[in-house]
């Protein structure tokens, strides 16, 4: 049985029967990409920009609360966690896209794997301390604005149950469904990366 | 270059059906796929140095993205349905015909990493190019392909002898 021969036949019968169009190579030259890589560099472009965004109304806060020492600490603090995380997010966008698409499959596939995994680690990570204190931000800041002080505002036993319910239940559970999301986002394909990796690797 | 690039891909363009063919079945996903290899294609042109041949260079980028290819969630759903179909029927019927239909099944059913070793194997590839477009070790290579021709062999033999 000459396995070869079946093959050429399967070739001609199947794929040397089809023409691919000039202009179909130029349209898809220009085109952007819809690879998987490029799909989270678009997210983390958007997210950048977000925080962005939430950096210049935390410094615009800052202009306006000048004279209002513990408003302008916290929105110092806030600016200062916003832009790590941009600088974060920043280096991983600036990394992404720039493996070769001609390295081996085993090279291309760990740079894809280590990239993703990395990327939606850092997101995941790095919304942890940020959820918290936006919570107490948003919770404490009103108040502050009027003029009240930290302690006034804690003082409140409404406030402060509600703070410690928000921080008890909201921030594990925007975690969870963040992580869902990622999981039903990318799950099945880092894990098809993981087993394509795995069974490469393996000696005999 | 870009007419060179049209001429040269015109000029291999089965392996771009051929790695298609076998790593998707819905159209949504041919069509992703098929843009996503010209379009990473072209952008690494310029690499390209001609150390090795054209059709090695481009086949190499085509199985890179069809292992880094992302499917669409629907057409995950309906590609289970379908291989679990496919697996039902290529028990019982007959229709699947002549046995070089056969090979096309079995190599579709391999797990990506296989269907890419017998794939290299079986257009011509030595051993020590399918290790170094794919990254393995020659030994892994060696062993894989061995396996994989004693298995799917037997699996044509059964077939042709009407135990399939």
């Amino acid at each position: 049985m000459d396995i070869f021969e079946q093959w050429h036949k399967i070739e001609r019968e199947k794929f040397n029967n089809q023409t691919i169009k000039r202009e179909d190579i130029m349209d898809a030259i220009y085109q952007k990409s819809k690879g998987t890589i490029e799909t989270l560099k678009n997210r983390l472009k958007y997210k950048m920009n977000w925080v962005l965004f939430f950096m210049i109304c935390f410094i615009s806060l800052m202009i306006w609360q000048y004279n209002n020492l513990p408003a302008l600490l916290i929105f110092a603090g806030m600016l200062t966690i916003y832009t790590l995380g941009y600088f974060g997010l920043r280096r991983r966008y600036k990394e992404m896209g720039t493996d070769l698409k001609d390295g081996t499959s085993l090279e291309v596939m760990k740079s894809n794997y280590k990239t993703i995994v990395d990327a939606l680690n850092f997101e995941m990570n790095a919304s942890l301390p940020i959820l918290p204190i936006m919570l107490l931000g948003g919770l404490i800041l009103p108040a502050l604005i009027k003029g009240e002080s930290i302690l006034q505002v804690f003082s409140e036993p409404k406030i402060l149950i509600f703070g410690i319910i928000a921080l008890l239940v909201l921030v594990p559970f925007t975690y969870f469904i963040a992580k869902k999301a990622n999981d039903y986002a990318y799950g099945e394909f880092i894990q098809k990366l993981e087993h394509n990796i795995k069974e490469m690797e393996r000696v005999g | 270059m870009e007419e060179r690039y049209i001429a040269l891909i015109q000029e291999h363009e089965g392996i771009i059906h051929k790695v298609i063919g076998l790593y998707v079945d819905f159209d949504e996903d041919k069509k992703d796929m098929y843009q996503e290899i010209l379009l990473q294609a072209w952008k690494s042109f310029g690499n390209f140095r001609g150390d090795s041949t054209f059709s090695t260079w481009l086949y190499r980028i085509c199985l890179n993205i069809a292992l880094t290819f992302s499917k669409r969630q629907k057409a995950k759903q309906k590609a289970d349905e379908v291989l679990l179909n496919s697996q039902q029927e290529s028990v019982s019927d007959p229709s699947i015909g002549e046995s070089h239909e056969m090979l096309y099944q079995i190599i579709k059913r391999l797990n990506e990493v296989d269907r890419m070793i017998m794939t290299l194997h079986l257009d011509g590839y030595k051993n020590p190019e399918i290790a170094s477009i794919s990254g393995m070790t020659i030994n892994n290579v060696n062993v894989k392909i061995h396996r994989l021709k004693t298995n799917i062999i037997a699996q044509l033999k059964k077939y042709e002898d009407g135990h399939i």
